[in-house]
């Protein structure tokens, strides 16, 4: 019997991929080559173990220069309705050129990895890390379907995925649902933090600032955060240190980068890592005064980290920006003292999953 | 006899890209329809390099007309890759019959004299010769330069404007700021920000005179309602700064909390204005809260004017205001309004309005919900309005305006 852990739909850089790169290991030292990597098109498809490395975090974008300012100059003499007649037209070619292609490459997994196609045997398991599609033909063909998922998040909130996640979710929950067994998820199974990287060079912060850790994005809670953030620096400018948001960008983030693109990151106050690497993201962790757990709905990797890391970790999990305005000024001027959590090894995490599902 | 001109040129720049009113537009309006009974006040359009001609009432009566029937130059807003790409076409046909005009203007100069006024009263800031047209023809004929400001939001929150429009407002503010003679405000809130903004810039305190706009505008009666089930009215365009964000989480909060049957309809009433792609992203992917919140993109004054009056009740949440017209349109048409208490908001509302922090989703929720439990009380409140609100006329914010920059007037 093979435990096929299924990489379908997972983005680099998230806390599914994290999670696969973590755990494949150890269930690998656990059922040899019983465990196969796979993804579904629609047949499995068989992953050689590089399929893992490509789930690291993509590169950061690098700033692109403004090509076109010799535009703006020659225009400033035109009259304003020549002008704004121009620049709306400008903006529609624009608008034409996004509607004709999609802001960001759909996530996929590398085809350079793929290596055979084949058919699951009957009595095999097809292990989910996301509630994506239709699986349940594998389960009449016989094959155990289960689930370890790394977030909760699109079952409850589909409308903060795309739409393309939020579709597959919700044919998962038509279709797949009933037939998953077990259906595990992240807080059942008690993970230990994340491994990371040796610590690398930290960017160039100030010496004193908080990192808000995970998805930016509205399901992360980015843009409470930065409501919140606002007010405080109306409010208590001289208490209010320097802000990392450091993560994935995910869905529904693109109003939140205009925003700060727009604001030059409220005035240098805020500092953008999108995208960081592990070993980045340690080092962000190590420096900070205190982390702020950008999930709604996830494992809570961030805030096991920070613990793993010595650091307090703030969850978004407040219903506004004002409440999480008043928290944040109360751990910003006398935080309280925060207890050590316990902790465990992805050796244990992976023996329990195999006996839950049986393999 | 000194007179007033008022330069209403940007007044046509945005009918050439927008169908319908915003905030400022309508101001200027119905400023200009109120100053129409005025002989003393003329109209000013930009006319070549520096200059300025004369236009009529009439001129912008008729584009104004265009505007509140939602038939201005701008057509549809455009979804698909063809109809995006159609409309760029026809802006750039548009734009480049914006030469002409303007170059035919240049022949028949405004009648200025010396002590004459010259009143800036809309959004010239997309214009940057505006500031060099307004000091040149000052000099050239001994005008007195009177500004009213409406807000300086991006100036105060730079996150929500585009950062060339920013860069632009700042140096037109700022120009305005060094160089004006009178300064009127619609706001205390707006004048605050002021005194700050000329402190920022060393500036000699210069008093900021109040003005109080008028309460609503010449709508279009005899409407039929539109809508068939009870609702709550937001109207304002869809943009990060209205906070239209708040009231979708309170709507998916009380329909979780209350029976759907008895939570009102939400009708957001504007157009899609910048940063709100997320928001109807995550709205469309809801099905619009299953129905329970429907827009209205392209309402004309008479449509609008019917969903007030159709309404249980009006919300106002924004972050930031230089005034909150809606929250008076509001209080026009009788109707209770549930508003933000940051910045102008409560001056418009005085003791007539309820309002909640724009941050604060659970005391928004509990506002709404005291509201939605309690059709008597709400009775009550409306009664209350009709009792005793005293509209502004705008009759009177033109005498006041022609007070401030003319005081020696009898």
């Amino acid at each position: 019997m093979r435990v096929w852990l299924d990489l379908t739909g997972i983005v680099p850089g998230s806390d599914a991929a994290l999670l696969a790169q973590c755990l494949a290991p150890s269930l690998h030292a656990l059922l040899g080559e019983r465990l196969v990597l796979c993804r579904r098109e629609p047949g499995l498809v068989r992953l050689e173990p590089t399929a893992l490395a490509s789930l690291a975090a993509p590169p950061r974008p690098t700033p692109r220069r403004n090509r076109f300012g010799w535009v703006a100059r020659l225009a400033v003499d035109l009259p304003p309705a020549t002008r704004t007649g121009l620049r709306r037209a400008l903006r529609l070619q624009m608008a034409v050129l996004r509607a004709l292609r999609p802001i960001r490459p759909a996530a996929s997994t590398p085809a350079a990895s793929l290596v055979d196609q084949e058919s699951p045997s009957r009595g095999d398991t097809l292990l989910m890390l996301l509630p994506r599609g239709d699986v349940s033909r594998f389960h009449h063909a016989g094959v155990f379907v289960a689930a370890l998922l790394a977030e909760t998040l699109g079952l409850d909130r589909p409308d903060l995925l795309d739409s393309r996640a939020a579709a597959d979710v919700a044919q998962w929950k038509a279709t797949s649902l009933g037939v998953t067994h077990p259906l595990l998820t992240l807080g059942e199974m008690g993970l230990p933090a994340a491994a990371t990287a040796a610590v690398a060079g930290a960017r160039t912060l100030p010496p004193d600032f908080v990192l808000a850790d995970g998805h930016i994005g509205m399901a992360g809670g980015t843009h409470t955060l930065l409501l919140a953030w606002r007010r405080l620096l109306e409010t208590v400018p001289d208490a209010v240190p320097h802000l990392v948001l450091a993560g994935p960008l995910g869905p529904l983030a693109d109003d939140l980068l205009v925003q700060l693109r727009n604001s030059h990151c409220f005035a240098g106050a805020i500092t953008l890592a999108a995208g960081p690497s592990e070993a980045e993201r340690a080092a962000l962790r190590r420096d900070c005064r205190l982390v702020l757990e950008l999930e709604l709905g996830s494992w809570g990797r961030a805030a096991l980290d920070a613990a793993q890391a010595g650091k307090p970790c703030l969850s978004m999990a407040v219903p506004d920006a004002a409440a999480l305005a008043v928290l944040l000024q109360r751990w910003l001027v006398a935080p309280p003292p925060s207890r050590p959590p316990s902790s465990r090894n992805w050796h244990d995490v992976a023996r329990d999953l195999a006996a839950a599902l049986g393999a | 006899m000194s007179r007033i001109w008022i330069d209403v040129e940007d007044l046509f720049a945005y009918a050439m890209v927008f169908r319908r009113p915003s905030g400022i537009q309508r101001t200027v309006f119905e400023f200009c329809r109120a100053f129409a009974e005025h002989p003393e006040v003329g109209y000013l359009r930009h006319a070549g390099h520096d200059g300025f001609s004369q236009t009529s009432w009439r001129d912008i009566e008729a584009l104004f007309a265009q505007l509140a029937t939602g038939t201005a130059a701008a057509g549809v807003a455009p979804s698909t890759a063809w109809q995006l790409q159609t409309a760029a076409l026809r802006s750039v046909r548009q734009a480049l019959a914006g030469l002409l005009p303007a170059v035919s203007r240049a022949a028949t100069p405004a009648p200025f004299s010396s002590g004459d006024v010259l009143l800036v009263a809309g959004a010239g800031w997309d214009d940057p010769t505006h500031t060099r047209r307004l000091l040149a023809t000052r000099r050239r004929f001994g005008l007195k330069l009177a500004v009213l400001i409406y807000d300086l939001i991006p100036l105060r929150r730079p996150e929500w404007a585009d950062p060339s429009t920013a860069r632009r407002f700042g140096h037109w503010i700022d120009a305005l700021l060094r160089e004006a003679d009178v300064l009127l405000a619609i706001s205390a809130a707006t004048a605050g920000d002021v005194a700050s903004r000329r402190a920022t810039l060393g500036l000699a305190s210069l008093p900021c005179q109040l003005v109080r706009l008028g309460d609503g505008f010449s709508a279009a009666e005899g409407a039929a309602a539109t809508l068939r089930v009870p609702y709550a009215l937001f109207v304002s365009t869809l943009e990060i700064r209205k906070n239209h964000a708040l009231l979708v989480e309170a709507w998916r909060v009380l329909l979780a909390r209350f029976d759907p049957q008895v939570v009102p309809r939400l009708v957001f009433a504007g157009r899609q204005g910048p940063l709100a792609g997320d928001l109807l992203t995550m709205l469309k992917a809801s099905d619009w809260l299953g129905g329970h919140i429907i827009l209205k993109q392209e309402a004309g004054d008479a449509e609008l004017a019917a969903l007030y009056r159709g309404s249980s009740f009006t919300l106002f949440p924004s972050h930031y205001e230089g005034w909150g017209l809606p929250v008076a349109e509001s209080l026009c048409f009788g109707k209770p309004c549930l508003a933000t208490s940051a910045t102008s908001v409560p001056e418009v509302g005085g003791a007539l309005v309820r309002y909640f922090d724009p941050l604060d989703l659970a005391g928004t929720i509990a506002a709404i919900a005291a509201v939605i439990a309690a059709p008597a009380d709400l009775a009550a409140w409306e009664e209350r309005i009709r009792r005793e609100f005293r509209p502004t006329s705008w009759r009177s914010t033109a005498a006041a305006v022609v007070a401030a920059v003319m005081p020696n007037r009898r």
